[in-house]
């Protein structure tokens, strides 16, 4: 199951760093596992999370996030910014070649960033490049080319945008070139079937050898990587349960995998296996529906908030592998505000609270005026962590006299609650019945530019992701400037307030942010995951 | 447990003899007694809320703790008391397990019998029907379903109900082509028996025992298969407990290795439930068999 | 025999017909669709609606079937939304893999079932008996998965014995006769939890039947005539124990294409029953049609064969359909 709203791996791009210490042993096969099987290997068809675990080690992108969550070199060597911030021009790294030998050039990119904008192309990414000048005339059919992408010369390429548009680097970072040679050749309406969708040839350190489905994907270094060859010689990735996963961990059948965090007992009693643990930005909140008028009421979202004992989840389900998160940054996040106040755990203002709004107990639950405190709470199945805080959340409210019905369900049909449809099956607005809370994660990316969708009145369903209906415009406000701000230090200011804000009113009670483990045998060297993902780092593994 | 004949012959008398000879079907009833009344008067039994998170001496939430003199089963990873929510997960279980065995039980039987019986186009139309119900998608059924109905006992026990049935039909149906020509059977026809009375007087008691076979494995598949369903939105929700959640809820290898007092309790109480119900099929088999002399 | 086959042949292509058509309904009604399960904040969701208007996923549902239904007769299962590989050339990858497992745990069953169930119910009550009858029902008592994690926590963690999972020892590179034998090393575990979670209902019932054979009066007569004991077990009342495993084969005959979920998963190996869920789970509509389709062929297939074994082994069988 995919939860694909948390979207950590979106961030996680690109894959090696400049490699300056050489392999102190090169050769050898390691192999590492992960839980889901990754689908279509195109990055530019719907990627999911385990797709892009695969396609970072096989594509590169234009610049890559460092550790702090700034943008580095990646196929881009250099970029430039006009005067008008509003074009950015990119210098290529040299001597580039696609792993079946052919040069990698400007024209890659440029026929990359054209076919998202195709009329033709259905792969989910042309919100990312239509800020681009031209963009929207070439993908109505208006004109033949975008006129805001310009090739220079073979290793040069500028983009102009309409409006300065503060992202930019971050869009460049989530877009892997594809090789014109090979994919130009493909209508574009026919890319989500060609066979390239499992045998992709990119530019990235591995190049990409075989797909087993329901078993492995296998990959060989790329010896000819422009930022110097990985000290591996094979990189085989298994799909499979995480706890099969784990206790092949365990006997050294793979070299790493993901720790479930109710099993990291057991990677800590085997003295061949290190654990990482790593932070991460995706965090859990518990959604509201402030269409609903109980949930409107700011008294009955602050009372919830103080009695649900988030310190009990990280302590007791996360086994402390976690953090309590006061707002929607979690406090790796650049535009975390270091001075919000905390959410206190306090059960007892949680009942005065609710008492001062004039919420009566009576036989367990509150209410006011005929209307009692009952709600039903969606969350999604296949997350031990997330489903026992369900169950804890719930225990809780109850103590307050707020009584919750819970309902697990998997992704997919949570998605219908949040972006209804109607009887013809299109999408229509969401109203006070469709839902009242849900417990989701939400993976802030690095550029916190994406809560425009869901923080502002115009992203309500269908037009955007602002299920709660949040339509407070001093928050939506502070998000629209943010945008269009390419300063980073008024950026930051900007996105804090915003925090705070969001701290105060609480359209979402954020929850916790879980923590990432891995656990490596010690036979793999320098396998260092960070916030950036598992792979960072991949052409410094080495085996013994 | 062919219903239909049952109270005839326990009114002979002679098969009561024969059943208490059973000393394990007597033990039987006995536990499956012994859980009844545990699910009927759960709420006086069990030492604390299952739903309630445990607290410490301090305070805290006493998550995942071992068997003590305060919690004699432990807790669980929510910090609940494992004991009480064994006790209540027997109503639910119970309750599941037999209700929707049985339900496909009669479906199966009914259904068997009359296509076996009277052959020909009632034959042909139920055995496609039933091949139909085998070839169905059960998974997406089940996600359609949960969309247009609440999860609750009552649709978890029909749902499985419903989807189990095919097998005790191809059995019955098996047994009834087989018998319906016997002797006997051609005789009380011969004798101006209605179809009915030959169906469930004649047939039915000597197809007693595939059939009770079948409903005994029914009754665990289906208290496994409740806890399967939660995970496609149907299924008792939470807190609710079940034996079928408390076991999926404990499948880590941690839980496996070191903490026993999760898993066993609910393992054990299906495995005597479904050891007592076959050794009381097998009596109650023994019993009423009409060839046993 | 002939005219019998060619009757339900015609019954099966009908019912196929309409099976079918329910299955594409109900999966279509189920909620959420593959689109849905790709959503993500950098992706409007009038992309996602576009991109569901591209496949047609919003169109009335007989329009939809009739599209799948006349590739189908072309011979063309589509293609996997989420993978965006042809449905055919993913089922080949994953049948092999499955029916290896279900077909030797169900020769395994059946074998093991025969014997010891022949055998409890020469001896009723005995040793075995109840040790075997006390076994199989902790094997349908405790969940698969159960079962799985525990034979690798303690044979393959723990012992080191066998493989934890996976079709082979992927970084050996193994030919041959070397790969065979791994393959098979790879197989015990998995095949072990099929069996014991699956043996139960054929061996009860085995059980069941040839006692209640041995009770008949023709065995008496054949018993006061001398027979051997071992002759009356195995021409008389083994007969007898056979229907319910024809019963059985025929029901599980679509299990040897769909294979089993859980322990396919535990173990990771390759086959058709995680091809399933994770199919539903992204509501990949073209697999899991392909899937339920020839699943629904072999469920009127074995129940065809059962049918015509029926009247094979027990003469007493007659069919008039």
């Amino acid at each position: 199951m995919r939860h694909l709203l948390t979207l950590s791996a979106a961030l996680v791009l690109a894959s090696a760093s400049a490699q300056t210490a050489a392999c102190p042993k090169i050769g050898g096969t390691a192999t590492i596992a992960q839980n889901s099987e990754p689908g279509n290997l195109n990055p530019l068809i719907f990627p999911t999370t385990y797709d892009t675990n695969i396609e970072e080690l096989v594509f590169n992108a234009l610049v890559k996030p460092t550790a702090d969550l700034d943008y580095q070199a990646d196929l881009a060597q250099s970029w430039t910014f006009s005067a008008d911030k509003k074009t950015i021009t990119f210098k290529l790294q040299p001597g580039v070649k696609w792993h079946d030998g052919q040069a990698l050039t400007a024209k890659d990119v440029a026929f990359t960033l054209t076919a998202i904008a195709s009329p033709k192309y259905n792969g989910g990414a042309f919100s990312q490049v239509e800020v681009i000048t031209g963009a929207n005339a070439y993908h109505d059919g208006k004109a033949k080319s975008i006129s805001g992408i310009k090739v220079i010369d073979d290793r040069t390429i500028a983009v102009t945008t309409d409006k300065v548009y503060a992202p930019i680097l971050a869009t460049m970072a989530g877009i892997m070139i594809l090789p014109q040679h090979i994919y130009g050749k493909i209508p574009v309406e026919n890319w989500q079937k060609d066979a390239t969708n499992r045998n992709p040839v990119g530019s990235g350190p591995f190049k990409f050898k075989q797909f087993r489905s329901g078993e492995l994907i296998e990959l060989e270094a790329n010896k000819n990587y422009f930022a110097g060859r990985p000290c591996l010689d094979r990189l085989i990735v298994r799909f499979g349960d995480a706890n099969t996963m784990l206790a092949a961990l365990v006997k050294g059948e793979v070299d790493a995998a993901p720790v479930p965090v109710p099993s990291v007992a057991s990677v800590k009693s085997s003295p061949n296996v290190k654990l990482s643990v790593v932070d991460q930005l995706n965090f859990d909140y518990v959604g509201t529906n402030l269409r609903n008028p109980l949930l409107a009421d700011q008294a009955v979202r602050n009372a919830m908030a103080y009695a649900i004992n988030r310190k009990a989840i990280v302590s007791g389900l996360m086994s402390g592998y976690g953090n309590v998160v006061d707002t929607l940054f979690p406090k790796s996040h650049w535009a975390y505000p270091t001075n919000v106040k905390p959410i206190p755990y306090d059960p007892a203002l949680a009942q005065k609270t609710l008492d001062d709004a004039g919420w009566k107990m009576s036989g367990g639950v509150r209410s006011k005026g005929g209307k009692t405190l009952k709600f039903r709470m969606f969350y999604t199945t296949g997350n031990p962590v997330r489903e026992r805080g369900a169950a804890l959340i719930q225990a809780n409210l109850r103590q307050i006299g707020i009584q919750v019905d819970l309902q697990s369900m998997d992704f997919p049909t949570l998605v219908t609650f949040l972006l209804p449809k109607d009887g013809k099956g299109q999408p229509r607005a969401v109203t006070t019945s469709d839902f009242d809370l849900f417990i989701l994660g939400f993976g802030i990316e690095r550029d916190p530019s994406e809560y425009l969708s869901y923080f502002t009145a115009d992203g309500q369903p269908p037009n955007g992701y602002n299920f709660s209906g949040y339509t407070n415009p001093a928050g939506g406000n502070l998000l629209v400037k943010g945008q269009e701000t390419v300063n980073q230090a008024t950026r930051k200011s900007l996105y804090n307030q915003f925090g705070l804000m969001m701290r105060d009113q609480l359209p979402w009670i954020p929850l916790t942010q879980a923590q990432a483990l891995y656990g490596n045998q010690t036979r793999l060297h320098n396998f260092a995951p960070d916030i950036r993902g598992v792979n960072v780092n991949v052409t410094r593994w080495w085996v013994q | 447990m062919s219903v239909a004949a049952v109270p005839k012959r326990l009114a002979g008398g002679r098969g009561l003899g024969r059943f208490t000879r059973h000393r394990l079907a007597l033990i039987s009833v006995v536990v499956l007694g012994l859980f009844i009344l545990i699910g009927v008067f759960a709420p006086l039994l069990a030492p604390y809320d299952p739903y309630d998170l445990a607290a410490g001496p301090g305070g805290e939430i006493q998550f995942t703790s071992a068997p003590s003199a305060a919690f004699w089963l432990g807790t669980d990873a929510l910090g609940r008391d494992v004991l009480s929510r064994l006790i209540f997960g027997t109503r639910v279980s119970l309750t599941i397990g037999i209700s929707a065995a049985l339900l496909a039980l009669v479906i199966g039987v009914v259904l068997g019998v009359l296509a076996g019986f009277r052959g020909g186009w009632t034959d042909i139309i139920l055995s496609r029907f039933t091949d139909a119900v085998a070839a169905f998608p059960s998974l997406f059924l089940i996600l359609t379903v949960s969309s247009f109905v609440k999860p609750s006992l009552i649709t978890t026990v029909t749902i499985i109900g419903l989807l189990s049935w095919v097998s005790t039909y191809r059995l019955m149906r098996g047994e009834t082509l087989k018998l319906r020509h016997q002797e006997y059977v051609e005789a009380a026809g011969a004798l101006g028996a209605g179809d009915w009375r030959i169906m469930f007087r004649h047939i039915l008691p000597n197809a007693a025992a595939p059939i009770i076979v079948q409903t005994t494995l029914g009754v665990a598949e289906a208290i496994l298969t409740e806890s399967a369903l939660s995970f496609l939105g149907l299924g008792v929700q939470q807190p609710i407990a079940s034996w079928g959640n408390m076991l999926s809820d404990a499948r880590t290898i941690t839980v496996l290795q070191s903490q026993p007092w999760l898993w066993l309790p609910p393992g054990l109480a299906i495995l005597l439930t479904v050891l007592a119900i076959n050794f009381l099929g097998d009596g109650l088999r023994d019993t009423f068999n009409p060839r046993e002399k | 025999m002939l005219p019998f086959i060619a009757k339900r042949g015609i019954q099966g292509v009908i019912l196929l017909i309409m099976v079918s058509f329910i299955s594409f309904a109900v999966m279509n009604l189920a909620p959420g669709n593959a689109m849905q399960t790709f959503i993500n904040p950098r992706m409007s969701p009038q992309e996602i609606t576009r991109a569901e208007n591209a496949l047609g996923i919003n169109k009335p549902i007989p329009v939809q079937y009739l599209g799948w239904a006349s590739n189908l007769l072309q011979g063309n299962f589509g293609y996997s939304v989420r993978n965006g590989e042809s449905v055919t050339a993913l089922l080949k990858q994953r049948a092999g893999p499955t029916l290896l497992l279900t077909a030797t745990s169900f020769v395994l069953i059946v074998f093991i079932a025969l014997v010891i169930g022949v055998y409890s119910a020469a001896r009723p009550y005995s040793l075995v008996d109840y040790l075997s009858t006390t076994l199989v029902f902790a094997g349908i008592s405790i969940p698969s998965f159960f079962f799985g994690l525990t034979l690798i926590y303690l044979f393959s963690v723990q012992l080191g014995w066998f493989p934890t999972s996976g079709f082979e020892s992927y970084s050996a590179g193994h030919q041959g006769l070397a790969l065979f034998l791994d393959r098979a090393w790879h197989m015990a575990l998995p095949v072990c939890v099929l069996t014991l979670t699956g043996i139960a209902g054929i061996l009860r019932h085995v059980r069941s039947s040839v006692s209640e054979a041995l009770r008949q009066d023709y065995i008496r007569t054949a018993r006061s005539k001398g027979v051997g004991e071992r002759a009356i077990l195995v021409k008389h009342a083994l007969r007898n124990g056979l229907i319910p495993v024809v019963t059985l084969l025929g029901l599980s005959l679509p299990a040897f294409f769909a294979g089993s979920v859980i322990t396919e998963t535990i173990f990771a190996w390759p086959g058709m029953g995680r091809l399933l869920v994770d199919s539903v789970f992204a509501r990949d509509y073209p697999v899991s049609m392909a899937i339920n389709t020839i699943t629904a062929v072999l469920v009127i297939v074995g129940s065809l064969v059962a049918d015509m074994l029926y009247g094979l082994i027990d003469p007493r069988v007659r069919f008039d359909g």
